[in-house]
């Protein structure tokens, strides 16, 4: 019931500070791109374009919902109620994977993209936004303005996306499989690559490691810094 | 209901401590006051009480919880309203204190009835980044009352009203008095502490240098004279009469009896002239 009201409640203060109408907008924008785009590029340009929506997007998104409720000293009054702090978290993730996923979904309907390993693909897209949230979280609980945020999540922004040159075939090295976006790329690119089953299976348990441990990370730094500020 | 010993706290890796070594008890049904300047260790007190501070050193339990601790039950039965009021403020009065209210499993409080307890029926569809400093202090304690809590945290609770609300917010927690809750009252408003608080404790620099009741402090530290001004033809007159057999006292009779009098005062303390005298510190 209190995770309920918080999903909701989040869910209600992303509407009111027009983050689905700046969803709507990139969503619209990106469905025209891919619709632009010769046949051949829509499946590439598609796993770049959700690869930016959920995580880069997702990343500072989730950043900017945790610093506005900050300004508006918003978590103190909930950790006064029988609140919990897992739930507060959880109503946080749940409330931006909607949007996030929703969001995915919609420039795939809106692409005419789909194919059979769907499964694969649901799965990285719902595990990619995840993880970004929590990547989100881990730094927000920190910061205590929007450019200390904006800062910090750019640098470790850039540097966590950089598998990406692997994905554009420009530069290539082992250590990108320690990175969650080797796996995020690989899991949102099988509508258009054929990946073995064991690029398919690291991948999945790449991602599984990740939300272990930021899922760690998140509730700890945000008992220290958030629900007990000291 | 609320016991402390020796509480100590420092803020992060500060070597020096906010808070220094702080004894004092509050009882059930009672209106307790932290009265000091800015920066004394009163909120530090409060949040520690209410469990947003916990890396405390001492002893601490409230109503017969160790605060080290605390569940998801304790937060059903005390309700808070902090000094800085935190509400959403793109959603109106109404839907936050409706949001609020699910928290709690056991019946709420009806959120227009409160709302119309602080004048805000009006406003209730208004959204908070509408309202006036003061309209946000009285929609916050309004969310501190929702789960009828036994135990009430108020953060200088008549910050920034006018003397209209002060007046009807002091009636207000004079009322949940009443209704035998225990309430907590953080405040350097010297009127506040001598109006509602049944004792006072007075903090500066972390510590309490004494704890009693706002009366008895006023008498302790009066001196025992009546001043009276009165008419004397054309003049005004004052003097001061020891309190002494003051039915017998020739010259007070004299006044009494053949004077016109103005104003009579008996010369107890103010509670600021105890805390000034206490302390050594004004409260501003």
């Amino acid at each position: 019931m209190r995770l309920l009201a918080a999903v909701g409640q989040d869910i209600r203060f992303q509407f009111r500070h027009g983050f689905y109408y700046a969803y709507a907008v990139l969503t619209i924008l990106y469905i025209i791109v891919l619709r632009l785009l010769p046949d051949a590029m829509v499946h590439p340009a598609l796993t770049l374009i959700l690869f930016t929506d959920i995580c880069a997007l997702g990343f500072f998104f989730v950043g900017a919902i945790v610093l506005l409720e900050r300004g508006q000293n918003l978590a103190q009054s909930l950790f006064v109620t029988p609140l919990r702090l897992h739930e507060y978290l959880l109503a946080k993730i749940f409330s931006f994977l909607l949007l996030s996923i929703t969001s995915a979904f919609l420039i795939m309907l809106g692409a005419f993209v789909g194919g059979q390993d769907l499964i694969w693909f649901i799965f990285g897209a719902i595990m990619s936004t995840l993880i970004y949230t929590l990547f989100g979280l881990v730094f927000a609980a920190r910061a205590r303005h929007v450019n200390d945020y904006f800062v910090k999540a750019l640098g470790v922004g850039l540097l966590i996306s950089l598998p990406i040159f692997a994905y554009l075939r420009l530069f290539d090295t082992p250590i990108f499989y320690v990175f969650p976006t080797r796996a995020t790329l690989i899991l949102l690119d099988v509508l258009a690559t054929d990946y073995t089953i064991l690029e398919k299976l690291f991948s999945v348990a790449s991602l599984l490691i990740w939300f272990f441990i930021l899922s760690g990370l998140t509730y700890q730094r945000f008992d220290k810094h958030v629900r007990h500020p000291a | 209901m609320i016991q402390v010993n020796d509480l100590h706290f420092a803020y992060g890796s500060n070597s020096h401590d906010t808070l220094r070594g702080l004894n004092f008890h509050v009882d059930t049904g009672e209106i307790f006051g932290f009265l000091g300047p800015s920066g004394a260790g009163k909120s530090t007190t409060q949040k520690i009480l209410i469990g947003i501070l916990n890396n405390y050193r001492g002893a601490v339990q409230v109503n017969g919880l160790n605060l080290q601790q605390l569940n998801s039950e304790f937060y059903e039965s005390i309700g808070v309203a902090f000094e800085t009021p935190n509400l959403y403020s793109k959603f109106t009065a109404l839907e936050n204190l409706d949001f609020f209210a699910q928290f709690y499993s056991s019946e709420a409080r009806n959120p227009l009835e409160l709302l119309a307890a602080v004048g805000l029926e009006e406003a209730a569809k208004t959204r908070v980044s509408d309202f006036s400093k003061g309209m946000k202090v009285r929609l916050n304690f309004c969310r501190s009352l929702l789960n009828n809590p036994k135990l009430l945290f108020l953060d200088e609770p008549t910050a920034g009203l006018d003397p209209v609300n002060l007046r009807k917010m002091e009636a207000l927690i004079l009322a949940e008095k009443t209704r035998g809750n225990t309430i907590c009252i953080t405040t350097h408003d010297m009127h506040v502490a001598d109006t509602l608080c049944d004792r006072v404790a007075f903090i500066v620099d972390g510590e309490v240098s004494l704890i009693d009741s706002p009366r008895d402090l006023k008498l302790q530290h009066g001196e025992r004279f009546v001043d009276i001004e009165y008419r004397e033809g054309d003049s005004l007159q004052t003097k001061s009469i020891s309190m002494e057999k003051l039915g017998t006292n020739d010259a007070f009779q004299n006044i009494l009896n053949n004077q016109y009098i103005e104003t009579i005062h008996s010369r107890e303390a103010s509670l600021e002239d105890v805390f000034v005298k206490t302390t050594g510190r004004s409260l501003q």
